[in-house]
């Protein structure tokens, strides 16, 4: 059995290429697990995984925790409210409890970058990064490229469009490098104020012309534009958006190809991406949500069951 | 060897073989100085006996102790970061005699009872401690403290320390009021507007790091909010921590126009760029960020031809839990006292700056920006001096710390050019 070349997961600066490929594999060989009847193996029979979630989140807690129960290991939750973190509660105090008593992986989502590698100084057993601020979101950024890879048989020379507020995104980062480790292109398409000064030099093309980019791409990756930014002087009107950078039936009746699209949820319909293009054949959204649990049982065994086949 | 600070006052000392400096006129000369009840007792060739501490100072410089204009003591305050006490102790291993405190205090520095609390604590401690008053009462950026009874009681200069004063119109006030005194105001360089709750500088490594930026023009702009205040009413003002190539820029442009400005560079910002925060060191985290390496060529460019008249610490004691946090939530800051002549002259001797030149940005240069007369080297004058040995290679560790708190990037960091001891009237460090 491959092992991940790292103890920890917690960002795809830190994966080699080859890494990224055994993810993929063995994802795709849990998918197979998915369709069984009893979707269940005893892989992590014994193994205790405690979830950190110091922020809100829907589907990456109830993604991880399905994939921890597939692979039939003891979950442990633990959620805190962000006002705990704004009453001064330091990350060490929180874990040491959590230390104490003896678990074998923590997987942990929390609103400021860098934390999770934070954590690799106060923990002894190895940390999946669920989220950590405008950071790294690897195991989103895993299941677009496993899916990517469904798709096409391939990622090398594709080229993927990553479209909307790229500044706030936790995914955007994870996915160009991720992307670029496995040789493809990536296109950053958004308002100039929401793509980060200094981005050209991580060897993306940027545009503002969301024609250009549908023209370009073979897949799109369209973000979630987050109402709560709406009205503070980022996007001056939903209507205004959908305008300049919205994923629209028209825009993708123009095109002379068909074109993958995904969406790391959840979608803001008729916002940054139509209905109709969100529930086309062209999309594989759903299909994300599917890998999203198989590329976490795929992390989650690969950084803790390897021992066990031994 | 541990060094140690020791009252001197019952003893005699005697500096032999020492390359005396003498930075208010810059000539040297290899001679011995004999220090009495605080005072320089004699120079010359002078026996050694047994009445006499003996320090060999044969190879090293004897100069003026330094003087630090940007120093936070946090004291009066809890007590836990930093008392007047351990800061004093920290200086005078750095090789100050003198160091000028921010008033963010608690409470604030912001009228002259206070002063005058410092002032008379300082007259018993190895430094002399000169209050920076506050420019506006609890550092709330609207309403002016009394500035002339803070000045008239002995504030040096006057800040509202880390808080920019972002108030336009109470910048005028605070420079116009205080030409009458002649002190200069110093107001933080951020705009924080700007700075958008950005922890580091907006680059490359803020994108990778995923940390929201603090770009330059934060610096820039509010810099020249200020030159330009200062030009329109010909008041006087000192910028603190300068750190990017576009201040510099437009600081050179208003000296070249003739306005009463100067400014500062912090040692931290000459040795470590915005790529050394790849592992999220919040020992790392400083206000202004640390920059890009071009703007680091800038700065030393900007102290060789003047622009930047001086070094000063930005000492910011900060406790360890305050640091052992996550980037964003740690506390910026950095202790520096005890290093900041040692990693300034390791980089600009790099840069092939003569140790004579990095002294006068440490004594002459800051004691002028605030009007503090540095003590002259003849018989008679008060012993205010600091012995320097620029060779030495050495490696900063715990034990060199004599703050109270530990927030040094410079651990483990190899240094060139030590500060051997350093005396202060009844004061060694040896």
């Amino acid at each position: 059995m491959s092992k991940l070349s790292t103890q920890h997961f917690i960002g795809l600066k830190y994966a080699k290429a080859s890494d990224i490929q055994l993810i993929i594999d063995t994802a795709l060989t849990f998918r197979e697990v998915l369709d069984r009847p009893i979707k269940k193996i005893p892989s992590l029979k014994g193994k205790n995984i405690v979830n950190l979630f110091f922020e809100n989140s829907t589907r990456t807690k109830l993604s991880f925790e399905l994939a921890e129960k597939r692979l039939s290991a003891d979950v442990l939750n633990f959620s805190a409210s962000s006002s705990s973190l704004n009453k001064g509660e330091s990350l060490r105090d929180t874990v040491q409890n959590i230390q104490a008593m003896k678990i074998d992986c923590a997987v942990m989502r929390h609103p400021v970058p860098g934390s999770c590698l934070k954590l690799t100084e106060y923990l002894d057993c190895p940390i999946v990064n669920a989220g950590d601020g405008t950071n790294e979101h690897p195991t989103q950024a895993m299941l677009d490229i496993t899916s990517i890879y469904e798709k096409f048989g391939k990622i090398k020379n594709l080229k993927i469009a990553i479209i909307g507020d790229i500044l706030h995104s936790r995914v955007a980062m994870s996915n160009i490098l991720g992307l670029h480790k496995m040789g493809a292109k990536v296109l950053l398409c958004g308002p100039p104020h929401l793509i980060p000064k200094y981005m050209s030099d991580f060897g993306v093309k940027i545009t503002y012309d969301i024609n250009e980019a549908l023209d370009w791409a073979d897949v799109l990756n369209v973000l979630r534009i987050q109402r709560e930014r709406m009205g503070i002087g980022l996007v001056p009107s939903i209507r205004e958006y959908r305008d300049l950078f919205g994923i629209t039936k028209e825009r993708l009746k123009n095109l002379k190809k068909e074109i993958v699209i995904m969406h790391p949820g959840p979608i803001n319909r008729g916002v940054e991406i139509d209905t109709y293009v969100a529930d086309s054949d062209q999309s594989v959204i759903l299909n994300q949500v599917l890998n999203g649990v198989a590329v976490r049982m795929s992390i989650l065994y690969l950084l803790l069951g390897a021992n066990i086949d031994e | 060897m541990n060094k140690k600070i020791e009252n001197i006052s019952n003893s005699k000392i005697l500096l032999k073989n020492g390359k005396i400096l003498n930075i208010l006129n810059g000539k040297s000369t290899i001679k011995d100085i004999a220090i009495e009840n605080g005072k320089i007792a004699q120079i010359g060739k002078i026996e050694n006996n047994d009445s006499y501490l003996t320090i060999d100072c044969n190879k090293k410089i004897v100069t003026q102790a330094f003087v630090d204009i940007n120093t936070h003591f946090k004291s009066p305050g809890v007590g836990d970061q930093e008392t007047l006490l351990s800061g004093s102790n920290a200086a005078l291993s750095g090789g100050y005699s003198k160091v000028c405190i921010m008033p963010d205090t608690n409470p604030i520095i912001d009228n002259s009872e206070l002063i005058q609390f410092i002032l008379n604590q300082s007259s018993k401690l190895p430094v002399n401690i000169h209050p920076i008053g506050a420019i506006t009462k609890g550092l709330d950026g609207i309403d002016i403290a009394e500035l002339g009874s803070m000045i008239n009681c002995g504030a040096i200069a006057i800040s509202d320390a880390k808080n920019t004063v972002m108030n336009s119109q109470v910048a005028r006030y605070a420079i116009e009021y205080t030409k009458m005194f002649g002190v200069p105001f110093i107001n933080h360089p951020e705009n924080i507007n700007l700075v958008n709750k950005g922890s580091m500088n907006e680059s490359v490594a803020s994108n990778a790091l995923g940390l929201s930026g603090n770009p330059t023009i934060a610096e820039s702009i509010m810099i020249y909010r200020d030159l330009e205040i200062a030009n329109y009413v010909k008041g006087k003002i000192h910028i603190p921590s300068v750190t990017c190539s576009e201040s510099i820029e437009l600081i050179k442009n208003y000296k070249d126009k003739n306005t009463d400005v100067t400014c500062e560079v912090s040692p931290h910002h000459l040795f470590f760029t915005d790529n050394d925060l790849e592992n999220y060191d919040s020992n790392l985290k400083v206000s202004p960020p640390l920059r890009s390496k071009k703007d680091i060529k800038t700065l030393i460019q900007g102290i060789k031809n003047g622009v930047i008249d001086c070094i000063a610490s930005n000492h910011f004691p900060v406790r360890f839990d305050g640091k052992d946090k996550d980037f964003y939530n740690a506390e910026a800051g950095v202790i520096g006292l005890e290093t900041a002549f040692a990693a300034a002259h390791t980089i600009l001797k790099k840069n092939k700056f003569s140790t004579e030149s990095i002294l006068k940005l440490f004594s002459l240069n800051p004691s002028r920006i605030m009007n503090l007369e540095l003590c002259d080297i003849k018989v008679g004058s008060v012993a205010e001096l600091v012995v320097i040995d620029p060779e030495k290679k050495w490696t900063f560790t715990k034990d060199d710390i004599y703050s109270k708190s530990h927030n040094s990037p410079f651990l483990n960091k190899q240094l060139m050019g030590k500060v051997e001891n350093t005396i202060n009237r009844n004061f060694l460090f040896s």
